[in-house]
């Protein structure tokens, strides 16, 4: 169990995490969301002592993490970085075995660590183990992020934003296999993002941050459905309302010069309208005060797909 | 190109025991400056206003010009292979200090992280993460440096460290060009070599960088044993200038005191560098014996009173001796011959005009082409001197030292200056004028060494006093063109003179 009391991080007489009071229990996979400068990486960074508080404390089991010698401390604790940070003098099999080297582990007890792991997030040992990190693509590179903090097996893993710099694709990859894992490794896991979605699909609870101070912890459902005050509300207002009720205004940056001779549809008419029309017509022309333009199938799926990436804070 | 090849094949063993003195001489400065340097940049990574002060200190030392650096340090650690190492390691600090810094500083701050994140202790996280990523930018900065330590240890020459430069500067002091090309090819190539080793490195693991430079400083260390081990007590060493007179000198000086005590070592240290190198090396002990001339005692070695330079145109050695005793240096009584300026022609127009004497000179006034090199027509012991002592006036072209003897002897002139002991003399079959209004200062030659030395090697000082009043120009002249020309050692020259003048024998 990981308490943090009353934790709060000021710069230069800015307060950037404001008296944050929370309980992460063991086995959690607990996510901090927030805009950028909302403070959930620095409280983070608080946890392991990366950055040392200015009030408060963070307790592991009752004990202050500050009683602690800071090195025992990091050993126990598992640590994703957004940028990735595999060492690029080492090959992957190196940079996943440093950790329990640190820790002096048997050689033959690392060895088999380090294969078993990669086997199990899809790389296989015999072809990725000696290879350098830049010859790997980001979601590789970071799948063996994720196997080198989870390695020497630690109590708490902490992801910073591990994903924000990945393709959709890889992402969405990314965030099943770190389910799967955690379902697997019942690891304590606080992982910090800024995207909405990505936050309702991985957390068992999610705390929200807004300008240093917790807005709103609670199971994802919860929060989606009783947010506790207009900004977290407002969080959801976008996820709840359908893409499909949007005015057709909206694909103007999909679409095409006006051709004459297409069926006309009104810029305000909502986009499941506009389906309608493109079931039996190539090409609607969508006039509007100051727009006019042409929207074909391929423009509506774009629109969707980019509706699908941008829910994010 | 065969000139090169001849030579290489002729001085093969000195070229690959001067060769060997060059790699010594730059790695032993390459390990220092690394050993001062490296730690003082990640030292220096996390204080970075000393870092910028660090940076521009090592800076300031690059720009001060080598040889102004070992001129510099001779007062201090007097010279040999001390201050050329030193000035070396100076060179080097700049681009070791500054890429290892650079190196370090611009390391993605999220390795950082992550290292600090896993628990790594500083120690760890520097030889695990960052020197490794640095390495690369590190070793491109030793590179850097190496190139700079081989090209710049040539100037260890100078100051008697020996090394590539030897053949550098005997080449120009012989006018042989072969010998130069010898010595710049020679560090040319081993910079081009050690870059390259050291380009190959770049791309290794660090493992593989420290065990290169490890195996590197093992062999060093052990050259550095062996000849502290093998290298037997040395009693007595003796330096000579540049040039082959004053290596023939130390020769027969060696061969003197061997044949009455063949069980001292005499260490011979030929073109040991300048007058002031010697003169200094000869205070600090580090040498105990040099050839010396009168004329170059009273005008840079002592500081005679108007009294002292006139009498020393009569008879310069009594002046010498006297004032150098005040400095606590013995000057052995002068060999015959005397070094001086002399004004030549060749033996034709002597003969054809009936000359012997600059004076008789003034009958031939009208014919005389001169050419005398710069310094000789501004000099008052020179052409003023000729016009003002001897009354003479002649068209006179200015010439450089090394084209006078060719030209006269092509007959582009008929008239030049040159010194009364030079091989060409010989070579060319030139007659030296007589200097019969004594308008040359005398330079006579003799062993110079501390006082103190003299009292304690009596025997020595014997065996060398044999040489007193021997050797004239013409046999100095014959000894030069033996060396210089003929290519024949010093040594055997001066063995031949001392055998044939029965110099060893009587002293058996």
């Amino acid at each position: 169990m990981i308490e943090l009391h009353h934790l709060s991080k000021v710069y230069d007489g800015v307060s950037v995490v404001d008296d944050v009071n929370l309980t992460i229990n063991t086995g959690e996979l607990f996510v901090l969301v927030g805009a950028s400068g909302s403070g959930k990486t620095t409280t983070l960074k608080m946890i392991n002592r990366l950055i040392t508080p200015t009030s408060g404390e963070v307790l592991f089991d009752g004990r202050a993490a500050s009683d602690y010698p800071v090195r025992e401390l990091r050993y126990n604790i598992g640590y994703v970085l957004q940028q990735i940070a595999l060492f690029p003098t080492m090959t992957v099999g190196q940079n996943i075995a440093l950790i329990p080297e640190l820790k002096k582990w048997p050689k033959a007890k690392i060895r088999s660590t380090v294969n078993d792991l990669l086997d199990s997030v899809d790389l296989p040992h015999m072809e990725y183990a000696n290879r350098m990190p830049s010859e790997l693509s980001g979601g590789e590179q970071q799948r063996v992020g994720i196997v080198r903090a989870l390695a020497s097996q630690p109590n708490v893993v902490l992801m910073d934003e591990p994903f924000s710099a990945l393709d959709p694709i890889a992402r969405t990859q990314l965030q099943d296999l770190v389910l799967r894992l955690h379902r697997d490794m019942k690891t304590t896991i606080i992982f910090v993002t800024h995207d909405m979605r990505e936050a309702m699909k991985l957390g068992d609870r999610i705390a929200v941050m807004r300008t240093g101070q917790l807005q709103q912890v609670d199971a994802p459902d919860t929060v989606a459905d009783s947010p506790a005050n207009e900004f977290v509300a407002s969080l959801f207002a976008d996820i709840t309302t359908s893409v499909f009720q949007a005015p057709v205004r909206e694909l103007e940056a999909f679409g095409s010069p006006v051709k004459s001779g297409n069926v006309e549809l009104d810029a305000a008419a909502p986009v499941e309208q506009l389906i309608d029309l493109l079931t039996t017509h190539t090409s609607v022309t969508v006039s509007g005060k100051h727009v006019q333009f042409d929207l074909d199938a391929a423009a509506v799926v774009q629109f969707l797909a980019h509706k699908s990436e941008i829910k994010e804070l | 190109m065969s000139d090169l090849i001849q030579t290489f094949n002729e001085r093969q063993s000195q070229f690959w025991a001067a060769l060997g003195q060059h790699i010594q001489l730059s790695l032993l400065a390459l390990f220092i400056a690394l050993l001062i340097a490296i730690p003082l940049a990640i030292w220096a990574t996390s204080h970075h206003r000393f870092a910028n002060f660090l940076l521009q200190l090592t800076g300031v030392f690059q720009t001060i010009p080598s040889l102004a650096i070992l001129g510099l340090l001779i007062p201090f650690v007097g010279i040999g292979s001390a201050p050329a190492i030193i000035a070396l390691v100076i060179y080097a600090l700049l681009p070791i200090f500054q890429n290892t810094y650079v190196g370090l500083d611009e390391i993605d701050p999220s390795y950082e992280e992550a290292a600090d994140a896993f628990g790594m202790s500083r120690m760890q996280k520097l030889l695990r993460v960052e020197l490794p990523i640095a390495m690369p930018v590190i070793i491109s900065g030793i590179r850097t440096a190496t190139v700079l330590i081989i090209g710049t240890a040539t100037l260890a020459a100078l100051i008697g460290a020996g090394g590539l430069g030897t053949f550098i500067l005997l080449g120009i002091d012989r006018n042989d060009a072969s010998l130069t090309l010898l010595g710049a090819l020679g560090s040319a190539i081993l910079a081009l070599a050690f870059s390259w080793g050291l380009l190959w490195l770049q791309h290794r693991k660090l493992k593989t960088s420290l065990t290169v430079l490890g195996v590197m400083l093992l062999g060093l260390l052990g050259v550095y044993g062996y000849q502290a081990v093998a290298q037997p007590p040395v009693t007595v060493t003796i330096a000579g200038k540049m040039g082959s007179e004053p290596e023939i000198l130390i020769n027969m000086y060696a061969q003197l005191i061997q044949a009455k005590d063949p069980k001292t070592n005499v260490v011979l240290k030929p073109n040991f560098g300048q007058t002031s190198f010697l003169y200094n090396a000869l205070k600090s002990n580090q040498i105990d014996i040099y050839p010396e001339f009168t004329g170059t005692v009273l005008e840079s070695l002592t500081k005679p009173s108007t009294a002292d330079t006139k009498a020393a145109q009569t008879d310069s050695y009594p002046v010498a001796k006297r004032l150098l005793a005040k400095q606590g240096l013995t000057m052995l009584p002068t060999m015959k011959y005397n070094n001086t300026y002399a004004v030549v022609v060749t033996k034709k127009f002597a003969q054809a005009n009936n000359i012997k004497t600059i004076s008789d000179l003034s009958r031939v006034q009208s014919q005389l082409r001169a050419g005398f090199d710069l310094e000789f027509i501004d000099r008052q012991d020179g052409y003023k001197g000729i016009q003002s002592k001897y009354g003479l006036t002649m068209s006179v072209q200015s010439l450089d030292a090394s084209l006078r003897y060719t030209a006269l002897h092509q007959g582009t002139i008929n008239v030049t200056d040159g010194y009364s002991t030079d091989s060409q003399l010989r070579q060319y079959n030139l007659i030296v004028l007589k200097d019969d209004r004594h308008l040359f200062p005398t330079y006579q030659g003799a062993p110079l060494m501390q006082t103190a030395f003299a009292k304690d090697h009596p025997e020595i000082v014997k065996q060398l006093n044999r040489l007193a009043g021997k050797i004239s120009e013409t046999d100095m002249q014959e000894m030069n063109y033996e060396v210089n020309v003929q290519k024949k050692t010093a040594a055997a020259v001066a063995k031949k003179y001392l055998t044939q003048h029965g110099l060893l024998k009587e002293a058996k």
